[in-house]
């Protein structure tokens, strides 16, 4: 009953508390946007809310569902012991999927801005002005719209950097500006220290990626040589204890 | 790429067909989920472009250009599949063999990088393929020094569980 209780107060509640946390999350001003961006991968504060809402959402379906459980259960004489450890899992399997989101956001953004600095220089080779370049090169990048002039996609690196507080991204902005005032070969030193940043923030996280998958791997491998002592115990078994 | 994935999917397969050996269904089904992770594989791989290839046509494309070649000819003498959308187009009006020059040796110094840390990372990528055919080889081998008789049902059994396995290990390589 008590399950079945905390049920239907969640689902009738649903509106107050997902209310509640859009109010709370106007007023919070700059806190918790590094982390937001890199569950979201975006800069737009629209986009942060609609996540918190999504995974808002979830959570109480997920509570929802272990009530309703806990009640069906009771009334058939299961133990309520099941429910929760099905939460549980689930609880699990969310963490880390979030922890996964993180990751791949991280690496998404070191593969977009190394692809976005690559195309800029190449649109800077081939003899386009720096508006045109910056333009060509950002469709590589998800994260902002088109600006009508170069200022505008220095904002949205200004807030790119906020979001993610990554001196890269500082460094490619000096890049954009240095490139009103300056042509040519006086930039190729600042393109080649930027590059060699981010490539070796991608090799870094890439290293970090492969150690896991190594150890990832151990898993299946554990179960393969389980299956090797059965195969081999299981003749002599065989053989000397069932004959 | 592409044929060494071929060549581990058909030795992993043939491995498994030597554990099984005798079990006519068994071998058969192996055999045909071999031949659709070949088939799945191979159109994979299909569509990739190596960049390897890319580069080397356009640097003959630049040596053309460099001996006074028109760049159309010089195009159409090179034969290049997938010109990069980053370079200047040969047709553009303001082409020129300094543009193409300077961004030849970008795009170079670019790919190299891919490569010094592809080469970097093979060897833990080795590591995990290895991994994947251990333990295959290894019960062939006991099986054979042990000389003793396995019965059909536990053969068939470790070959679905390294089947399965195998497949878990090849998700977890896949995502590196």
């Amino acid at each position: 009953m008590i399950g079945f209780a905390f049920f239907l107060t969640l689902r009738l509640l649903k509106g107050v508390v997902l209310g509640w946390i859009s109010r709370l999350f106007a007023f919070r001003e700059s806190r918790g946007a590094d982390l937001l961006f890199a569950l979201s991968y975006s800069t737009q504060e629209s986009v942060h809310e609609l996540f918190l809402l999504e995974w808002t959402m979830r959570l109480m379906d997920w509570l929802s569902i272990l009530f309703l459980a806990v009640g069906v259960s009771g009334l058939i004489g299961i133990s309520a012991g099941y429910a929760l450890g099905g939460l549980s899992f689930a609880l699990i399997a969310g963490l880390l999927r979030l922890g996964s989101l993180v990751q791949k956001n991280q690496h998404r953004l070191i593969e977009e801005l190394s692809s976005f600095v690559f195309r800029y220089e190449m649109a800077l080779l081939g003899g386009r002005n720096q508006y045109l370049a910056i333009r060509e090169a950002s469709k590589t990048l998800a994260l902002f719209e088109t600006s009508e002039d170069v200022d505008g996609y220095s904002e949205e690196l200004e807030r790119l950097f906020l979001a993610s507080k990554w001196m890269v991204i500082k460094k490619v902005i000096i890049l954009l500006e240095r490139g009103k005032h300056f042509t040519g070969e006086s930039l190729s030193m600042d393109f080649a220290q930027v590059s060699s940043e981010l490539f070796e923030r991608y090799r870094r996280a890439k290293k970090l990626e492969l150690e896991k998958r190594e150890n990832l791997i151990l898993l299946p491998m554990s179960a393969n040589m389980l299956i090797m002592i059965i195969y081999v115990i299981v003749p002599f078994l065989m053989e000397f204890v069932w004959r | 790429m592409t044929s060494l994935k071929m060549l581990e999917i058909a030795g992993f397969r043939v491995g498994l067909l030597l554990l099984v050996r005798g079990g006519w269904l068994w071998s058969l089904l192996f055999v045909f989920e071999g031949l659709f992770s070949l088939i799945r594989t191979y159109r994979k791989g299909r569509g990739s472009i190596d960049q390897r290839v890319v580069l080397e046509q356009l640097a003959t494309f630049g040596n053309r250009l460099r001996e006074g070649d028109a760049p159309a000819h010089a195009w159409e003498k090179a034969n290049v599949q997938a010109y990069p959308s980053e370079f200047i187009h040969p047709e553009a009006e303001h082409f020129s063999l300094e543009i193409y020059e300077k961004q030849f040796r970008l795009f170079e110094k670019k790919l190299l990088l891919e490569e010094e840390l592809e080469a970097e990372f093979s060897a833990s990528k080795l590591r995990m393929g290895i991994m994947k055919y251990l333990p295959i080889l290894s019960m062939l081998m006991l099986e054979g020094f042990s000389g003793r008789v396995v019965p059909i049902l536990l053969r068939v059994g470790c070959a679905v569980g390294l089947l399965c396995n195998y497949h878990i290990a090849s998700w977890i390589e896949r995502m590196s």
